[in-house]
């Protein structure tokens, strides 16, 4: 399978009080059309910061992309300058974002805020853009979608304002589509029915989808790869099933919990031993010398403290940022 | 002392907060140490009538319709200015405190009743009650500075009340009321000194907006008649504005110099006392 | 664009609710407006002398027999509850008094000065109101650069200068050195004109007033649309916004302005009494024949009792403003829903 999104050694940083403090560094990730690409890890590891350079939504300044390549098709989105990358944004890639409640403009119409998606980037007229905003609320399950187009979104719950996120993201039908915590924010069975919309909308409409979530259950759910971040690092990168099966780095194997387990009950497990690992994320001004893991890790020997360990694939093709798994292998 | 020193750091960090200072400063050694300097009355006729700034060194603003020499004028009315803004402002901080302090509270009817005779006095176009006040109960200092505190203590009871409501439920004030201090303790030493900073805050910029108002009354002859001040040589120079337009140009200088101090201190003070933006 | 399909129970339910809400804000409107009558009465009864020496001015004007007749209109052989009563009931009839000065009743001395005062008015609104969205959007859009501190330098010095002396010096320059516009009155007095002329002629004598009045609001909306803009750049639909691939002009017109006004709504329902007391003193600057000057000319004169009045009525023009504003923002805020 061909990369339709490849991030190559993308590095953001953050305007501190003195100087810039780097975010993200050196991550790399490929995701093909039809494909979910889950990005994991606790708050303060990047991961949300990661999906919004790819698509350059960051406030500048004070964040700046510093380098790195974002390639859609083979054309470094970097590169582009703020118009051409406008074209791109909600046309071949989309986003949603966790907070449904926040996310809609107040004071317009939802039926208002699909057609502004829609006339930005199709030449189609007012009336158009309506009749296929209705279709896409009716695509993403709005009952009644007509009524719903016409009113404030502070009439709606918040999964409903979600599936609106969605055929708002979905307007144009992207290439890829990033899910910031998409389901973070709703009650379990909400969670449940947008994870299977998305999956079906998957299957409709071919996009890749690139899915930022801390929940593992949901990754286990939705996902077929995983790349487990940390302090702004990639740490671990797998396919779904090894990594559940057989988390290498100990940080996954914290979020696993000691017994990974794969089923219904795993979202309730991963969220409980999330919590587990003792400490936090260290503040990206504040990393260690070493592994930014060390600090909290129940494994961590000398040479994790001195040194960084890179991000090296073994001979299984799965890659590790972790001596133990290196030494090992 | 230490707090003293972190808070200058604070407030010094803002050009524009320095800047205000310095003037206030400036405006406030006229008014204190002027008087000793430009000896005589700013009633009195000192020269020619009708001299303009600059003709003559011994009367380097020029002369008024009457002669009256207009630095003499303009010191005079810097005291007047200044007394009369700290004064209401004092006054109105006084009733407002107290309103608010009582509201926030005690909250319950006494809550509804202070804040409906809050909203009425916010009603009330507040510079036309000023005026109707002054005009009936005659023009002088006192009705001058009641009058101005009479229509500004609202904005300071509603701030202080937001702020009572708030620090009462919080710990501090509730261990107080638990280990069973008095009421009149728990607010004078408790919660007040919690509020002073919004409250010292909104001070300056109402000191500011007093000398505005005053001048506004004086410009229109209700200003104490035995006082010289700013708004009074406005009005003195609107008579000649044609030809002698500097008569009216320069206290309305110093009005806005002091004005604009003012409220460049008050915007200093809220950046180096509010806490959210301590550490940036 | 797109409001095709509201089914009209809802319009209708709407409706009533609407209608209730007048209903109540009216009854609260009333309440406060009695208050102020009675803030009126106590002001007249601490004042030196009896009301009606007060009333009258004591300057003559009035001859005793009428004093005699006002003082048995009002009550004031009459306990002062009774009084009270009296004075209430005479002001819930719109009678506010006579203006012997004048010779003409309160009501219609107002009435007359009335429009003038209001083209003022909605005029510096308007000014201030434009203005102020306009460079507060200015600056928000290019915050902390030079371009935005220099709005906010401006926006100091307004706010420090006294308005009616930069009515004074406006007229100096624009009137007395540059002779482009009229400082004084609403129009040039003995000319024929046609209609179109007469308009532009008032426009004209407009200008001046309208902008020296309007000067200190619009500092005040400058600064409040540049923090109100700021303050909706950093919510998440802004994100959402930008996410569609719209423009910054889009975005910043489109989903952060219709935002950002909304407290600006607010600060308008409160500029309407400031502006009445500025029109005092720019209405006096400029001779233009409103409310302002009728209150200018009453303490010259020492007609207390069409200051009253003009007071009473000022405070319930300021209580339809609010009324008024609530509605407005009830209607441009979509998330509040009367109820």
């Amino acid at each position: 399978m061909a990369a339709a999104l490849e991030v190559r050694n993308l590095r953001t940083q953050f305007l501190g009080p003195n100087g810039y403090i780097t975010v993200v560094d050196g991550v790399n990730l490929e995701l093909a059309q039809g494909e979910t690409l889950a990005i994991v890890g606790e708050s303060g590891s990047g991961k949300s910061v990661t999906a919004m350079s790819i698509l350059r939504v960051l406030p500048e300044p004070p964040a700046r992309i510093d380098a790195g390549q974002v390639l859609l098709d083979g054309r470094d989105l970097l590169t582009l300058d703020e118009d051409a990358m406008r074209a791109v944004r909600g046309h071949q890639i989309s986003m949603i974002f966790q907070e449904p409640m926040t996310s809609l403009n107040p004071v317009m119409t939802v039926g208002d805020q699909i057609v502004e998606a829609l006339c930005e980037h199709r030449d189609i007229s007012n009336k158009e853009a309506f009749e296929e905003a209705v279709a896409l609320l009716e695509r993403v399950r709005i009952p009644d979608a007509r009524r719903r187009a016409v009113e404030y979104p502070h009439r709606l719950s918040g999964g409903m304002r979600q599936r609106v996120m969605i055929a708002m993201a979905l307007a144009c039908r992207p290439q890829i589509l990033i899910a910031d915590e998409p389901t973070t924010a709703l009650d379990v069975t909400v969670q449940a029915q947008i994870l299977a919309l998305l999956a079906k909308l998957q299957s409709e409409f071919g996009m890749g989808i690139l899915l930022i979530t801390h929940n593992l259950g949901v990754v286990a759910r939705v996902a077929q790869r995983v790349i487990v971040m940390y302090a702004g690092r990639v740490v671990e990168e797998a396919p779904v099933g090894p990594l559940f099966k057989d988390p290498l780095h100990p940080y996954t194997e914290g979020l696993l919990g000691a017994t990974p387990r794969m089923h219904a009950d795993a979202e309730e497990g991963a969220r409980q031993r999330l919590v587990d690992i003792p400490g936090t994320v260290p503040l990206p001004d504040k990393l260690p010398a070493g592994c930014a893991f060390a600090p909290r890790c129940p494994k961590a020997f000398d040479r994790c403290v001195k040194e960084r360990p890179a991000l090296v694939t073994n001979r299984d093709g799965r890659k590790t940022a972790c001596f133990l798994t290196q030494e090992a292998s | 002392m230490e707090g003293l020193r972190d808070f200058w750091r604070r407030y010094r960090r803002k050009t524009s907060a320095v800047i205000g200072l310095a003037l206030l400063v400036l405006v406030l050694v006229v008014a204190l140490f002027g008087p000793l300097i430009v000896s005589g009355d700013p009633w009195d006729m000192a020269t020619m009538p009708f001299l303009w700034p600059g003709a003559d060194a011994a009367y380097p603003l020029g002369s008024d319709t009457l002669g009256r020499d207009i630095l003499t004028g303009i010191i005079h009315g810097s005291r007047v200015s200044l007394l009369i803004g700290f004064s209401a402002t004092v006054a109105a901080l006084g009733i407002g405190v107290t309103v608010g302090a009582l509201a926030g509270y005690f909250r319950g009817w006494i809550d509804d009743v202070l804040m409906r005779i809050t909203e009425i006095f916010q009603t009330v176009p507040t510079f036309l009650l000023a005026v109707v006040l002054v005009a009936i109960f005659k023009p002088s200092m006192l009705t001058i500075v009641l009058a101005i505190s009479a229509v500004t203590w609202p904005s300071i009871a509603r701030l202080v009340r937001a702020e009572f409501l708030s620090l009462r439920e919080r710990e501090f004030v509730q261990s107080c009321v638990v280990i069973g201090m008095g009421e009149t303790r728990i607010i004078f030493r408790q919660i007040l000194p919690n509020c002073l900073p919004p409250i010292i805050v909104m001070s300056s910029v109402m000191v500011a907006s007093a000398i505005l108002t005053e001048s506004g009354l004086s410009f229109l002859g209700l200003g104490d008649p035995n006082l010289m001040s700013w708004g009074t040589m406005i009005g003195i120079g609107r008579e000649a504005m044609r030809t002698a337009w500097y008569m009216s140009a320069i206290p309305g200088v110093a009005i806005l110099i002091t004005v604009l101090a003012l409220n460049l201190v008050g915007e200093g003070l809220n950046d180096a006392l509010n806490p959210r933006l301590k550490n940036r | 664009m797109a409001t095709d399909s509201v089914p009209t129970a809802a319009k209708r339910g709407s409706r009533q609710r609407l209608l209730r809400y007048l209903l109540r804000r009216i009854g609260q409107a009333a309440i406060t407006l009695i208050a102020i009558v009675v803030l009126n009465f106590v002001i007249l009864h601490l004042a030196p002398g009896d009301a009606i020496d007060v009333l009258a001015g004591e300057a003559g004007g009035a001859g005793p027999e009428y004093l005699e007749q006002m003082r048995r209109a009002y009550g004031l052989d009459q306990p002062i509850y009774v009084q009270m009563v009296q004075y209430l009931w005479n002001v819930a009839q719109l009678n506010f008094g006579f203006s012997f000065r004048n010779n003409v009743s309160v009501l219609e001395l107002i009435m007359s000065r009335l429009p003038a005062t209001l083209l003022l008015m909605l005029a510096s609104i308007l000014i201030s109101f434009t203005a102020g969205v306009l460079l507060g959007v200015f600056a928000a859009r290019r915050v902390n650069t030079f371009a935005d501190n220099a709005v906010s330098v401006l926006a100091l010095l307004c706010y420090a200068t006294p308005l009616f002396w930069f009515g004074l010096m406006a007229i100096v320059l624009f009137t007395v050195k540059l002779g482009w516009l009229p400082g004084n009155g609403m129009y040039t007095i003995a000319a024929s004109f046609n209609w179109f002329e007469a308009t532009l002629d008032v426009l004209r004598h407009l200008v001046l007033p309208a902008l020296s009045l309007a000067l200190f609001h619009m500092a005040v909306y400058t600064r409040l649309m540049r923090a109100s803009m700021l303050e909706v750049y950093g919510l998440d639909y802004i994100r959402t916004a930008r996410a569609k691939g719209l423009s910054q002009r889009r975005v910043a017109f489109r989903h952060v302005l219709p935002n950002a006004i909304l407290p600006m709504v607010t600060m308008l329902g409160l500029q309407i009494g400031a502006l009445l007391g500025g029109a005092v003193l720019i209405e006096t600057v400029f001779g233009w024949p409103g409310l302002g000057r009728l209150a200018f000319d009453a303490i010259l004169q020492r007609d207390h009792n069409l200051l009253i009045g003009i007071l009473l009525f000022g405070s319930a023009l300021v209580i339809v403003a609010n009324i008024v504003t609530d509605l407005v923002y009830a209607w441009l805020d979509p998330r509040i829903e009367v109820a």
